[in-house]
């Protein structure tokens, strides 16, 4: 019976993967995908502090600003979350307590940065969002010298 | 009989779950320490892990890996929210 229910549940359940892997499965890192949420942070921080308040008795102005700022607004929310889920993965998947002692500042350094995406989602500062691109050049350069590469760091804006 | 089919990738659950063999999941059977799970991955969503549970709370679980030299779990990812597991694994097919 039990045999029968077996060769049932094989014919007909669709197989899904569960991972039993010792990391991700696809085993890609590069802090740039941080970098590159943390820039359009940055971007957006810049644009929102840099954006001109209509006067209030233009109600076309006043509602494209509102539109504007709220655009703002939510892409610096999402990049923040992205940037600092990227970290994270880096953080607790690449990185292993070998890299420790190599580079005893590790979890500092991830630690400080993770704390800063939250800073840049919370706040509209542009301190806060150049110390978050410090702190991702940082880690640019620990991780490419963990793999003993040289790979000089850039951005895209 | 709601159960879900895996596929095991990896080699972190050996000696006792091979890669490629396959196991049936229960998403509704109740599960202890010492049982075996599958559960969402913490910051990857299209990921699935499975491992084994160690400690159990009210909220979480921590989970680790049989063959803890091959494994990032809990140790790493931290404890697993109740709501991420998935089921338990009640059968070995192949």
């Amino acid at each position: 019976m039990l045999e029968i229910i077996e060769n049932n549940l094989i014919n007909s359940t669709e197989i899904k993967v569960a991972e039993a892997h010792c990391d991700a499965p696809c085993g890609v890192y590069d802090p740039a995908s941080a970098r590159i949420a943390a820039e359009a942070v940055l971007s957006m921080t810049k644009k929102i502090l840099d954006l001109k308040v209509p006067d209030g008795s233009d109600a076309k102005a006043t509602a494209n600003y509102h539109n504007t700022l709220t655009r703002y607004i939510m892409v610096k929310e999402e990049q923040a979350r992205v940037a600092k889920e990227e970290l994270l993965i880096l953080w607790t998947d690449y990185f292993k307590p070998v890299h420790l002692e190599q580079f005893p500042n590790l979890h500092d350094t991830f630690w400080k940065a993770a704390k800063l995406c939250s800073a840049c989602k919370v706040e509209v500062s542009l301190e806060h969002a150049n110390e978050l691109m410090a702190a991702i050049q940082e880690i640019h350069g620990i991780f490419w010298s963990s793999k003993n590469r040289e790979v000089a760091y850039y951005t895209a804006s | 009989m709601n159960y879900e089919r895996y596929r095991i990738q990896g080699n972190s659950m050996l000696p006792e779950l091979k890669d490629g063999d396959e196991v049936l999941v229960n998403p509704n059977e109740p599960y202890k320490i010492g049982d075996i799970v599958v559960a969402q991955h913490p910051f990857k969503q299209s990921v699935v892990l499975i491992k084994r549970i160690s400690e159990i709370d009210e909220s979480s679980v921590y989970l680790i890996g049989d063959n803890s030299a091959e494994s990032t779990d809990s140790r790493t990812l931290g404890k697993i929210p109740r709501k991420d597991i998935l089921g338990k694994v009640v059968h070995l097919l192949k």
